[in-house]
This record gives structure tokens, sequence and C-alpha cells, in this order.
């Protein structure tokens, strides 16, 4: 007897794909539990888990292409706000 | 002086030809991988060099200069010179090659300019190196901190460019090697896991541009050299190299520290997935034989050395807790879970993003893996892991590698330099993204020339104290001299058990001799002081003894000058 052939989302979703979700998903959840909620917005792999459940849910979108590019320029921000205090500090140590 | 530059010269030229002699015998005829086999096989050549010299009372100008112009001569009779072949024009692009031109002729003018001034370099990596080069050979000697008797690979490297001239000016050349090879081994690298040519050297040129390496490579401190040698050892890994061929950078490693070897367990994991892809094999499978037997020396000399002194081969880090007590001394012994944890959380929560202290060679509770790697490299790591198998095997290679030195280490201010060989993989991913996506490509230069900039000044050398050494005429060059007090001719005593910076007082020619006092009893210093004819002594103590000493300074014995110095009334 031949097993039916998946159907629904199981049809769309492969296995591989299910274990890559899960993995962001499990990603995501270790950080909401490591990290404290005020300072989510800025954690680096937070952003990057988000950014890989989106790929892996969705890997084909039409968005994917400005969504890497937004996410490398947020991640960037997010470095360079933190540098500020260093160049601050840089300049006031030349007399 | 003079004669010093002479040997150093004939001593290099001898290197490189027998290099090239060696090299021939074991090449692959795979071009990345036969660029880093070269730098590996001319590393531990040095090293070899060193160690024999060390060994035999020969670590001197002419100790070291005449056997190898002796090698030069034999090999240019036996015609060694014809057989160099000018390796084919790099596919570079003219840009990276523009940008890596200025990071190397940045590095050598940093050559030129810096004296020694890292904390770990002044305490227990270089006043072994100063006491070497003043007795021509290796000695018991090798100051006061615990952790001088721990693998000294990077230093005999060091040793070679300060003994032949009997100064410490191009010391720092030994990093600038340590960045040649990693910027071959990355390049190496991205080319095995499909890279084109030209993104494999921009990767390479993203690589040596990463704050903490670039910081690293002309600040005398290891960890960039482990990099460097852990990313060499991934390439051919990732080439499936025959494993005598491993076995050359896996000597380097083990001779240089620990938390190399902690790397392994990746690195054995991408070489099994890569077991049945086509051998990378070598010319002479004897030759590469015989090469990693000669590779063991540099890779155990140490751990025997202390077993036979010691009776332990990683003294201290298993010694009693009264001694590390004593010492301040805290490195971990064995895999923790709790380090693991710990680690990985700082890591990614903090110390990635860089704004909790500015950048410096020692990496103080920062990650300084840069702007590219936070931003292009991580994304780039997530799209091209998902595209590529190969990309994906790799990245989960230095995963495991990274989690595994987490777990070895302590969770200190300063561990993010022991995993500096993890953002390789990110910008190997970075180089592979701008390929194909201008935005990516935009954002990498971007990020690379503001790291460039960043680097310029290292926090842990101010501005103004950069701008006095610069001044410095070379032959006295030297952090001592950023002191108020100016440091007598004569022999400086040490009276320390904690980290205190040494390596200064030797100046930079090696000059001035420094004893090493133990007394439990401070009360014992002063006789001892003036039998030697010293009335200037550094002290660093712990709180009962230091409580002791203080009650001198108060009875008028010693008078407190700078800092940890004191002269002796």
């Amino acid at each position: 007897m031949e097993t039916p052939a998946p159907t629904g989302l199981r049809a769309r979703i492969a296995p591989a794909r299910a274990a890559e979700t899960l993995a962001a998903v499990a990603l995501l959840l270790w950080r909401l539990w490591d990290t404290a909620l005020v300072g989510i917005w800025r954690d680096w792999l937070t952003i990057l888990g988000a950014f890989w459940l989106i790929e892996a849910i969705s890997p084909e979108h039409r968005w994917r292409r400005p969504l890497a590019v937004a996410t490398i320029a947020a991640l960037a921000a997010i470095y360079a706000f933190g540098q500020v205090s260093h160049l601050r500090s840089l300049l006031a140590a030349f007399p | 002086m003079i004669e010093g530059m002479v040997w150093l010269v004939l001593a290099n030229a001898g290197v490189l030809l027998l290099t090239h002699a060696a090299h021939r015998r074991i090449r692959t005829g795979v071009g990345p991988i036969d660029g880093v086999l070269f730098v590996v096989l001319h590393l531990l050549l040095l090293s070899a060099s060193i160690l024999a010299a060390g060994m035999t009372g020969a670590l001197s100008a002419r100790g070291l200069g005449i056997p190898w112009t002796l090698a030069l001569g034999l090999l240019l009779i036996l015609g060694e010179q014809r057989r160099i072949a000018i390796p084919p024009r790099p596919d570079i692009g003219r840009w990276t090659l523009a940008m890596a031109a200025i990071v190397g002729v940045r590095m050598l003018i940093q050559v030129w300019l810096y004296a020694p001034y890292s904390s770990d370099t002044a305490a227990y990596h270089l006043p072994k190196v100063a006491e070497w080069v003043r007795a021509a050979r290796f000695t018991r000697e090798m100051g006061s901190d615990l952790q001088a008797t721990f693998p000294a690979g990077f230093e005999l490297v060091e040793t070679w460019w300060a003994a032949l001239l009997h100064h410490d000016v191009l010391i720092e050349m030994a990093g600038v090697e340590y960045a040649v090879l990693a910027f071959l081994a990355v390049r190496a690298l991205g080319s095995a896991l499909g890279l084109s040519e030209r993104a494999s050297w921009n990767a390479a040129t993203l690589y040596v541009l990463v704050p903490l390496f670039n910081l690293q490579a002309t600040s005398c401190l290891n960890d960039a050299p482990v990099a460097a040698l852990v990313i060499a050892l991934f390439a051919l890994a990732a080439s499936n190299a025959h494993p005598a061929l491993a076995a050359l950078p896996l000597g380097l490693l083990a001779g240089t520290k620990a938390t190399g070897c902690f790397a392994l367990p990746g690195i054995l994991l991408l070489w099994v997935w890569n077991r049945r892809n086509p051998r990378t094999a070598p010319a002479g499978t004897r030759a590469a034989a015989g090469f990693a037997i000669l590779a063991a020396g540099p890779g155990l000399f140490w751990y025997v050395r202390n077993y036979l002194w010691y009776g332990d081969p990683v003294y201290p880090v298993r010694s009693s807790s009264a001694i590390r007590d004593l010492n301040d001394f805290h490195i971990q012994a064995g895999p923790s879970w709790t380090s693991l944890t710990s680690n990985l959380s700082t890591l990614v929560s903090s110390m990635v993003r860089d704004d909790l202290m500015p950048p410096m060679a020692m990496a103080n509770r920062t990650a300084e893996w840069g702007w590219v790697a936070f931003s292009v490299g991580a994304v780039a790591l997530i799209l091209e892991a998902r595209r590529d198998p190969r990309i994906r095997r790799a990245l989960l290679a230095f995963g495991v590698s990274a989690l595994s030195v987490l777990a070895m280490v302590n969770p200190d201010f300063w561990f993010a330099r022991f995993v500096l060989f993890f953002p390789a993989i990110a910008l190997i991913a970075a180089a592979g993204l701008a390929e194909q996506c201008r935005p990516a490509a935009l954002a990498a230069a971007a990020g690379a020339a503001l790291q460039f900039l960043g680097t310029m000044v290292p926090r842990d050398l101010p501005p103004a104290s950069m701008a006095r050494l610069a001044a410095m005429p070379w032959r006295e060059k030297s952090v001592a001299r950023l002191l108020t007090t100016p440091l007598p001719d004569g022999p400086i005593g040490v009276y320390g058990v904690r980290r205190l910076r040494t390596y200064p007082f030797y100046g930079p020619d090696f000059a001035r001799e420094v004893v090493y006092f133990l007394p439990s009893d401070p009360a014992e210093l002063p006789p001892l002081l003036r039998q030697h004819g010293i009335s200037v002594v550094a002290v660093k103590l712990p709180m009962r003894m230091n409580f002791q000493f203080q009650a001198l300074v108060k009875r008028g014995i010693f008078r407190k000058l700078e800092g940890d110095l004191y002269t002796l009334q």
C-alpha cells in the first residue's frame, strides 16, 4: 500500500527547512531568556535570529534582498552607536 | 649594530632560501595552500633555529648569522636560487590590493615607531626573551610572573628579530609575519570553500583589518598568531590536506599557546566531513613526514621542559592553590559548563558590540571583531550557509571550535581574544555576498575603512604616549622612557609575585640587568639589594607582604619614586 503524499502545510515545508525553522526559533527563545527585554532591540543574535527565521520560513520572498540590506544597516547602526563614546574620548585625548 | 644588521640580512636570506628548498619538496600544486605552507615552513625553520641556538648558547648575532650565512652559501652553490619561480600574478583587484598594501605599510611603520607596550607582553612574554638575548642562551630565569613558563613558540620568532640585532627595534616583525600567514590562510580557506579568487583576497584583507587582529599584530601578543595558525589548519582541513602537512602548523600551534589547541575539535570535524574530497597531497610524502617530525620540536619542547623542571608539563596550571593565590593566578584547567555558558552569553550579549571599552590589543570587555564581521559578515553567514553546504559545514566547524575554546577558558574580561579566529568565517561569507550584492559590498568597504581608521590608536597606548614613543630615537625607544623618573644605568631589582611590567627595565638593547628577588619577608630585601649593588627596585606584592613592605617605606628604608618603583635609602 503506498504512503499518501503529504498535503497542505506539510507538503510545503521540507524536513530540512522545518529543522532550520526550529533552530531559528530555539535561538530566539534562548535570546529572550538570556537577554533583558529592555535591551533586546539591539541584541545581535536576536536580530540575526529573526532574520534567519524569516529566511527559513520564506526564503524566496521578494523582499529578501532589501531585508538583508536593512538588517545589515541596522546592525551597522547599532555598532556605530556604540563607538560614539570611544570616538569622543579619543578626540579628547589629543592635545 | 651594523654587524647585527648584516647578520640579520644574511640570516633572513639564508632561512628564506632554505624554506624555498624545503617547500619545493612538499608543495601541493594548489596555489593558496602552497602559500600557507611556505609561511608555516618559514616559521618552523626560524623556530627550530632559535631552539637549537638557545640550547647550545649560540643565541647571538654571530651564533645565528654564521650558520645561516653558510647555509645560504651552500644553497647558492647548489643553485637553489635558479629554481625560484615567480608565482603567477594574483587576481586580487586593485582596490583590495591597495587596501592590503596600506595595511601592510602601516604595520611596518608601527614596527618602527612602537616599542612593546602591552601589559602581558611586558610582564611575562618578553622578559624571558630579554634574559635569553642577554645570556645568548635559554635561561632558567624568565622573570617573576608565573605565566612565564607557558609555551613560548611566538617568543622564539620574536627572539630571532631581537637576538640578531641585540635590540628590540624590529621585534614586532614576528607579529607581522603571522599577519601574512593569516592573510594567506583566510584566502586559502575562502578558496577551498568555493569563493572566487578575488573574493578570497577580499576576505583575507577584511580579516587583517579585524580590529583585534590588527592591533595584536604589532603588540607582541600571541593571540593573533594563534588565530592565524588555527585558520591555517581550517584551510588545510577544508582542502582535505595530507595529515603530514597539517602537522606543521599544529606543531607551531601547540608550542605557541594552549588555547589554540582547544580549537582542534572543530578542525577535526571539518577534516572528517571533507575526507571523501580529493586529497591535497604534498609533492613528497616522506619530506612532509620529515618536516612533521621537525614540527614536534617547537610543539613539544615547552611541555618537556616544564616536566623536567617542575614535574608537570602544563605547570603552573595545576599547581597548588597556595601558589596560585599568592600570584593571583587564574587559569582554568579543564572544560567547564559554567565557563561555556557564561563566556558564550557574555560574548554574544555585550562583547560583540565593542561598546564597553575602546579598541586595544588585550580586548578588555570587547571582542573587537569590527563593523564588517558584526553586520555584513553575520547576515552573510546566514545567507551563504543556507545556500552553500561547504560554508554551512565550515560554519558549524568554526562554531564547535569556538564553543570548545569558550568551555576551556576562564570567564574574565579578556577571553574574547581566544576566539579571534571566528570572524574569518563571517568575513569569508561577507566577501561571497559582496560579489552578488552591491550594497553589501559598499557596506563592507565602508566598514573596512572605518576599522582601519579605528585601529590607528590602540587605547593601551594613548596618543600622547604614542607621540612620545614615535619621537624617541630608535636606539632608546622604550616605554620605560615614558616614566617621569629616569631609570638608573645600573641593575634594577624586582620584588614581586604579582603581575609587574618588567620588560622595559632591560632597556631596548637589553643592556640593563634585572635581578629578581623572592624573600618571603620584605625585611630581608635591603641587604640583598645592597649585596647586588641595586638601589632601585620595582615592588608588587600580595596584601600581607605589601603591608610589611610599606612599613619599611614608613621607616624611611625605601622611598617611593613612581608607580611600583622604589629606591633604597
